[in-house]
């Protein structure tokens, strides 16, 4: 039994009256989704294997979106799971996160954004743990996310762009 | 350019139809029909240019026939000897 499917047993072992749906993949490998519903209120998991859990519960019906929470592990993804059914809750959209859930939640791999880049990959996983870069690469990293970096100072009477370093 | 305005409220769902992934293939009961799964979505395409977008959790959103005139429901209906 994979990682969705013990989560899919949890589901059933402790909500009693929870409908569910496994949707697999045509290979192993691929993403596997569980579409969970208690009582009208629906909440659906992604699990890639070895990239861990992608967790929704939103009104949201727009084409093409990327999970709103990201959870490494079967324990704390199936507790966020069971929390939002039990509490009707929804999910929010990131509003903060490392280059590395950045670039998940965008599901591009290092390989790919190493090729957009066109850099190694061994050089893509360096610039996700550094702690400091240069704006530029910054940028194009992001750009080649789908993203546009921009650079802001919050100030208590506002927030306010700066537009010193802009695209070079 | 696009001519989709940048908006970074919504960077999830930016307008713009993104081709489906390979590791989000499904196979359906018609080899000619292919499935690829997104949060809220199924795609089906099938071979003959058909293309349906279905709500994982209701309706049919988007249908368009193929060159052949059928649908995504009628490959699959005829399929499975009309047993959908």
């Amino acid at each position: 039994m994979n990682q969705i499917e013990q989560l899919a047993a949890r589901l059933v072992s402790e909500i009693s009256e929870i409908k569910i749906s496994l949707d697999k993949p045509a290979q192993q490998s691929g993403a596997w989704w569980l579409d969970a519903d208690l009582h009208g209120h629906s909440v659906v998991t992604e699990w890639r294997p070895g990239k861990g859990f992608g967790v929704s519960a939103s009104p949201s019906r727009a084409y093409g979106e990327g999970p709103d929470e990201i959870f490494p592990d079967l324990q704390t993804a199936g507790d966020r799971v069971i929390t939002l059914l039990r509490g009707r809750e929804y999910t929010q959209p990131p509003r903060e996160m490392f280059l590395t859930g950045l670039r998940d939640i965008r599901r591009v791999s290092q390989d790919d954004l190493a090729k957009r880049l066109k850099v190694s990959q061994a050089t893509v996983s360096k610039m996700e743990r550094r702690s400091n870069m240069y704006l530029t690469t910054l940028r194009k990293l992001v750009a080649a996310l789908g993203g546009e970096l921009e650079i802001s100072a919050r100030f208590p009477e506002g927030v306010v762009k700066i537009k010193q370093f802009g695209d070079r | 350019m696009t001519g989709i305005a940048y908006d970074p409220t919504q960077w999830q769902s930016d307008g713009r139809m993104y081709p489906p992934q390979d590791d989000s293939l499904r196979l359906t009961r018609n080899p000619a029909v292919l499935c690829f799964r997104s949060k809220g979505h199924r795609t089906y395409i099938a071979q003959g240019g058909a293309i349906e977008i279905h709500e994982v959790f209701g309706k049919v959103v988007f249908s368009k026939s193929g060159s052949d005139g059928k649908t995504i429901a009628d490959l699959l209906r005829l399929e499975t000897g009309g047993k959908s």
